[in-house]
């Protein structure tokens, strides 16, 4: 049976939908929402291993409250960016690896839920892009702030972020660098600046 | 008749530029510069009546390659990329870029000198002798320098501002909508 392309996400409603596509009955005992290398035969190493991926990034955003579920659609509208190939934007841009996508999807799922946690706020989605580095930037927006971050496509886990208060008073701004890998309580805190309006 | 009009066009092109000086210019403050803008690098924007706006991303190069208002116009700007060979070739040939996957935005030097960018605008026209296809002659060339390596913070602000004070100068939002639906749809 051919492999269909994957412009469907696995969900756990239609599980049964995606067993029969792919004639397995391991995966529809494994109850989980995206199938594993294991359970797609057939299919090609490359996109086993997106997929496999993507099943770290579906667990990780399962955690999310469903008051942050429109954070869940934005990070599932980014999927596209771990299928970019070298050269997509005609320029020469890099294809970005899956491990940095990744990294920027776990700064978002983390510092969402600590802001939810520590003071009950709920921040709007993240314009989450790729640059032609390799690196990803996530933008948060109300009507009148900005905070852009941007995940290096480096090892070390540093990204760099400029914020302005006010969209209005370029000086009522601050810029600097941080790590990815540990919630850093001071960004928590720029971060309340961009709650979702009710 | 069309036919006479690309032999005259190709054979302007060929000989025109051999006794042309084009010699580098410095750029006013007053002047406008056009920038290209890959689909791949528009958002929806929230902060402006603007349905969309380039994406931070779209200006992430040490030296941003733009077209000085003095020499170019929108139109020809994004009608030069159709001319420009892709960096990378496929199965060993060369590619022309299609321009129906860009478009245009402006912005006016004033405001990234006014600002403090520490960026600098300068005129840099590509002249090539003989012709290279893949490589067109373009005396509006201009670039946007500045020190961006070891100064990622600052580049972030820059590449950000960039973004807020460009205006588009050709879009089509539905030519948009459709390109970004194909490339999404392709997600894996």
């Amino acid at each position: 049976m051919p492999i269909p392309a994957f412009s469907i996400q696995p969900t756990p409603s239609n599980l049964s939908k995606w067993a029969e596509i792919y004639n397995n009955n391991d995966f529809l005992e494994d109850k989980i929402c995206m199938p594993q290398p294991k359970h797609l035969k057939g299919l090609e190493k490359k996109n086993a291993r997106l997929l496999h991926s993507g099943v770290e990034i579906l667990k990780k955003s399962d955690q999310l409250p469903l008051r942050l579920s429109h954070i869940e659609i934005a990070i599932k509208d980014a999927n596209y960016i771990v299928s970019l190939e070298d050269d997509w934007d005609s320029d020469g841009a890099i294809k970005i690896p899956s491990q940095i996508f990744n990294r920027a999807i776990n700064f978002v799922i983390d510092y969402s839920i600590s802001v939810f946690t520590n003071y009950n706020l709920v921040l709007v989605a993240p314009i989450i892009s790729p640059v032609k580095d390799g690196s990803i930037d996530l933008l948060w927006e109300t009507n009148e702030n900005s905070l852009l971050v941007n995940i290096k496509n480096s090892f070390a886990n540093d990204a760099f972020y400029y914020g302005v208060l006010d969209i209005r008073n370029q000086k009522n701004d601050f810029n600097g660098n941080i790590k990815t890998d540990n919630i850093l309580s001071f960004f928590s805190i720029w971060l309340k600046e961009y709650q979702l309006e009710s | 008749m069309g036919i006479l009009k690309q032999i005259i066009s190709f054979l302007s092109s060929l000989f025109g530029s051999r006794n042309t000086n084009w010699r580098v210019e410095p750029i006013p403050a007053n002047a406008y510069l056009f920038r290209r803008i890959h689909f791949g690098y528009v958002i929806e924007d929230k902060q402006s009546s603007n349905n969309f706006r380039p994406n931070p991303s779209a200006f992430k190069d040490n030296e941003l390659s733009c077209d000085w208002n003095k020499y170019s116009t929108p139109q020809k700007s994004l009608e030069l990329i159709g001319k420009e060979h892709k960096p990378n070739k496929k199965n060993g040939k060369s590619e022309f870029k299609d321009f129906n996957d860009f478009f245009i935005v402006s912005f006016h030097v004033k405001q990234i000198i006014d600002n403090n960018y520490q960026q600098e605008v300068l005129h840099n026209p590509l002249l090539y002798n003989p012709v290279q296809t893949g490589s067109p002659n373009n005396r509006a060339h201009s670039l946007v320098k500045g020190e961006k390596e070891g100064n990622e913070a600052e580049e972030v602000k820059v590449r950000f501002w960039l973004s807020k004070l460009s205006k588009w100068e050709i879009f089509d939002e539905t030519r948009f909508k459709m390109l970004d639906a194909k490339r999404k749809a392709q997600r894996p």
